[in-house]
């Protein structure tokens, strides 16, 4: 029988990564369906999740697998699903289920060239907006974006964390040159890699309340076939879980669902800063674009340009504090990204025009020239 | 007569939930009634029952009952379910629901969980309309009926349900009306104990919408109308089960055999090979710390080298070996036809640089759709810094093993750039004369010793010899790791002729 845990040094492709750690996590439910650039993801777990013992099916369509993963997540499995952005548009309704039930789940979406069909091998970080909206209503979801095979192997691990942390789905949001790099990646021994499993019913059977949150305004969550008797649905409920479908049960309810999130942004977001110290420009990034910028970077400052880099490692919450503190300190914020403006309009938000921001886009196919980059630096950095 | 004081079924109903939304004469009352008889008679574990609904009137279903339900998305119960019982198999998961949500919306899923014979049972409540929206038509309207937008007639042919499960592979298929209580209850005690994809179809006029207006006004009116124009059959013929107006509706049990279900069939496939006894979704599959068998091969990369010992270059999650030498970013690109193993060229150089040689690498690939004889490159950047452009898009050395690949590239070589290629099927043309060429009859070489496939080894070590990144002991560690079990000597034969002869061409 094959480990969970493939402990040792590998030479990886970032969806082949994303596997591992999604096993070393213990995922051990799979439902998806097959989608350039994600294919790779999808069979690499129909080989290792039997192996493990766990269950790999290749669902009708989109739609179906991730209904699949919010069943399988209330029968108490940590389940996941790769696709990309056609596939991503047809899960949403079932990611707004998921929402709703605060049902852990993941979902990785490996970016490609959009909208609709697009550049179905090469490609683009358009889908960004679309995981923190794409369900319709009010709503809060995590969601991070690795840079390197290593971090996919990373990420994937923590994007199951948090997800049964909060109960929410997690997003993992790839990208395809990342999905299909390869690079070495390091798998720790088993004892070393720390997973959190959502919070039991610490209550007696009758006077447990499915959807009575603690503090941290996560509820404890029932697992199906221990005896809870418990109802789940997609309406709005009450804390019984029975659905009332008043005003007066909408607003606790999703105000609820949206400040399990937002009130405790601090401690789930994670992202990585350079020179920003005396930094005059500062270069927003994640993904491949970070690496990019990270290019940028060292020739900018060795030509004496005072730049830093942001790294956004979870993308959703987004991190309005400190981007908020650094738009004091700055001249401007250069955001890079494969889109034509999607986390941008974040920065731009939470700076509140203390300084300015800039865009170099990208409309996708390929990653950035570094130029293009440069050219932005050297621009508004000369400006008063 | 003592009058009850109870419901006889009260302990599984929820009573703060009374009373339900069910109209006078609907046959979701009656069948849920059954069904919850059907679970105390038969003695099943209530605790283990998981109900299943969608959207509807049927979908409220899940609600009122006192077991673990699950009221989700238009359509979606049975892939919803799929998840649940693969994740516990001990779970007995019955999806309740109507016929918009499961045979219009929910069509694929239907058809696919009965094909895969899915353990659940689906009770299909069919009252010819979507009622909860007002009585629109569906997928089982009849032809020539009313409905709120078939107002004219209904223009369209029904699903003839019955016909269509055992089409699909379902090993359970019943149809009865809500008239025929008592068959409705034994039906589902028979899908309960069935193991595999059990569907039961309840015919049951909408009294308010499709009743109402198809002359059936009151649910007195309906159970009379199915009394008098069904045909209960021993062996129903799926075919002819078809609902017209004017014929009589075919009921009774129109399939019931033994098939193993889902999870049977991947233990028949895949337990003996793996070793593994059974498989589900909440990981209580123990799974032993030894290798007991070794891993079936397949092409994945599976095999990793062990991490450092204590007191070894130190290693952590961010990958810090220490790299032997300084190198300059260098990038090498392979390019020739899809088929000449240059993914796994690849593969092999990338594990000897950052596994072996402690190099920072990145090796990304190019092709096109063809499965065979297309254009395909791939490309491998190295580096003792970290390495940020991921792509080689000013190679230092090529290695080309196909004409039409040097066609492709040329305007990627640049005037200091090194290439190697395989003597017999690249002539090299129009490359600037400052560009050093080495050439090997690697094909060739390759069949003389057995087989044409290891070529790419071949080249490999030719390329080994003539380029000062890689030690020869470290990339044989990397073939080691490479190629397929039980193959090793020969490759490393390959990678050996490629060698000495790239060390007859050093100048």
């Amino acid at each position: 029988m094959a480990k969970d845990v493939l402990t040792g040094i590998h030479f990886l492709s970032g969806n082949y990564a994303c596997v591992e750690g999604a096993i070393a996590g213990g995922c051990r439910f799979y439902a998806g369906y097959p989608i350039t650039p994600s294919n790779e993801i999808a069979e690499r777990m129909s080989v290792r999740m039997p192996q493990v013992g766990g269950i790999y099916i290749q669902m009708e369509d989109e739609l179906g697998s991730m209904a699949a993963l919010v069943g399988a997540s209330w029968a108490g499995a940590k389940s996941m699903s790769a696709t990309s952005g056609p596939g991503f548009s047809l899960m949403q309704e079932n990611v707004g289920l998921a929402a709703m039930m605060e049902a852990p789940c993941v979902i990785v979406n490996v970016m490609r060239g959009s909208p609709s069909t697009g550049l179905p091998t090469a490609v683009g970080q358009a889908d960004v907006m679309q995981a923190r909206w794409g369900s319709h209503g009010d709503y809060e979801i995590i969601a991070l974006s690795p840079s390197s095979p290593q971090e996919c192997f990373d990420f994937t691990i923590k994007a199951f964390n948090l997800a049964e942390r909060w109960r929410v789905p997690a997003i993992v949001l790839m990208d395809e040159v990342v999905g299909h790099m390869w690079e070495r990646v390091i798998i720790p021994p088993k004892e070393d890699i720390k997973l959190v499993f959502r919070k039991k019913p610490s209550k007696p059977k009758e006077e447990f309340f499915p959807f009575k949150a603690d503090k941290d305004l996560v509820p404890e969550m029932p697992i199906a076939g221990e005896g809870y008797r418990f109802h789940v649905t997609g309406l709005t409920h009450n804390t019984k879980g029975y659905p009332d479908t008043t005003e007066k049960a909408q607003a606790p309810l999703v105000r609820r669902l949206v400040d399990k999130i937002r009130k405790n942004a601090e401690v789930i977001l994670d992202i990585e800063e350079y020179y920003t110290e005396d930094a005059e420009v500062i270069l927003v990034s994640y993904g491949i674009s970070y690496r990019v910028c990270q290019y940028v970077l060292s020739k900018a400052r060795s030509d004496g340009l005072k730049v830093g880099v942001v790294k956004l490692n979870t993308i959703w919450p987004f991190p309005e504090r400190r981007i908020q503190e650094l738009a004091k300190q700055i001249k401007a914020f250069v955001v890079v990204e494969i889109n034509l403006g999607q986390i941008v309009f974040e920065v731009e938000r939470v700076s509140y025009g203390r300084c300015k921001t800039i865009l170099v886009p990208h409309a996708g196919g390929y990653i950035h020239d570094p130029e293009d980059i440069y050219k932005a630096i050297k621009k508004v950095s000369s400006r008063k | 007569m003592e009058v009850a004081k109870k419901h006889p079924l009260e302990a599984l109903i929820r009573k703060e939930r009374m009373p339900h939304i069910l109209c006078t004469g609907c046959g979701v009352g009656t069948t849920m009634a059954n069904m919850i008889e059907a679970f105390v008679e038969g003695k099943f574990d209530l605790d283990k029952i998981t109900l299943v609904s969608g959207i509807g009137c049927s979908g409220r279903v899940a609600g009122y009952l006192k077991l673990d339900g699950f009221h989700t998305t238009h359509g979606r119960p049975i892939a919803f379910a799929t998840g649940l019982k693969l994740t516990n198999p001990d779970l007995d998961v019955v999806v309740f629901s109507g016929d918009g949500d499961l045979a219009a919306i929910g069509g694929n899923h239907l058809i696919h969980a009965a094909r895969r014979n899915i353990d659940i049972k689906v009770i299909c409540i069919n009252n010819f309309t979507y009622g909860m929206t007002g009585g629109q038509l569906g997928p089982t309207t009849p032809t020539g009926t009313w409905s709120s937008t078939s107002v004219y007639g209904n223009y369209e042919v029904p699903f003839n349900l019955p016909y269509l499960l055992c089409a699909c592979g379902a090993s359970y298929v019943a149809r009865w009306t809500s008239a025929h209580a008592h068959h409705i209850k034994n039906s589902i005690l028979e899908a309960m104990h069935h193991k595999g994809f059990s569907f039961i179809e309840i015919i049951s006029a909408c009294p308010v919408y499709w009743g109402r207006k198809n002359k059936l006004r009151t649910g007195k009116d309906m159970v009379k109308f199915f009394l008098e124009h069904t045909e209960i059959k021993r062996h129903p013929e799926p075919e002819k089960a078809l609902i017209q107006m004017g014929t009589p509706i075919l009921c009774g049990v129109f399939v019931n055999r033994e098939q193993p279900d889902y999870l049977e069939m991947m233990k028949a496939q895949l337990s003996k090979k793996l070793g593994i006894p059974e498989f589900r979704g909440d990981g209580k599959v123990a799974l032993s710390e030894e290798e007991k068998k070794p891993v079936p091969e397949t092409r994945l990369p599976l095999r990793a080298h062990p991490p450092a010992k204590q007191g070894e270059a130190a290693w952590g999650t961010s990958g810090q070996v220490k790299p032997p030498k300084k190198i300059r970013p260098t990038q090498i690109k392979v390019a020739g036809l899809g088929g000449q193993g240059l993914g796994l060229l690849g593969l092999i150089m990338g594990r000897t640089a950052s596994i072996f040689e402690g190099y920072n690498a990145v090796y990304t690939q190019e092709y096109g759709p063809e499965a065979r004889g297309g254009a395909s490159s791939s490309g491998l950047v190295i580096s003792s810094d970290a390495i940020n452009m991921p792509y080689t898009t000013e190679p230092d050395n090529l290695v080309i093993m196909a004409q039409g690949a040097l066609r492709k590239y040329r305007k990627d070589i640049r005037k200091d750039s090194t290439i190697f290629i395989d003597k017999d099927l690249v002539k090299p043309k129009d490359i600037p004369s400052s560009v050093k060429i080495y050439a090997i009859p690697a094909t060739r070489t390759a069949e003389k010793l057995g087989r044409a496939v290891v070529a790419n080894i071949v080249m490999l070590g030719f390329f080994t010899a003539l380029t000062p990144y890689f030690s020869v002991e470290n990339v044989e560690k990397a073939v080691r790791m490479s190629v397929p079990r039980g193959t090793e000597e020969f490759n490393l034969k390959a990678f050996k002729a490629g060698y000495e002869y790239g060390i007859g061409q050093r100048a």
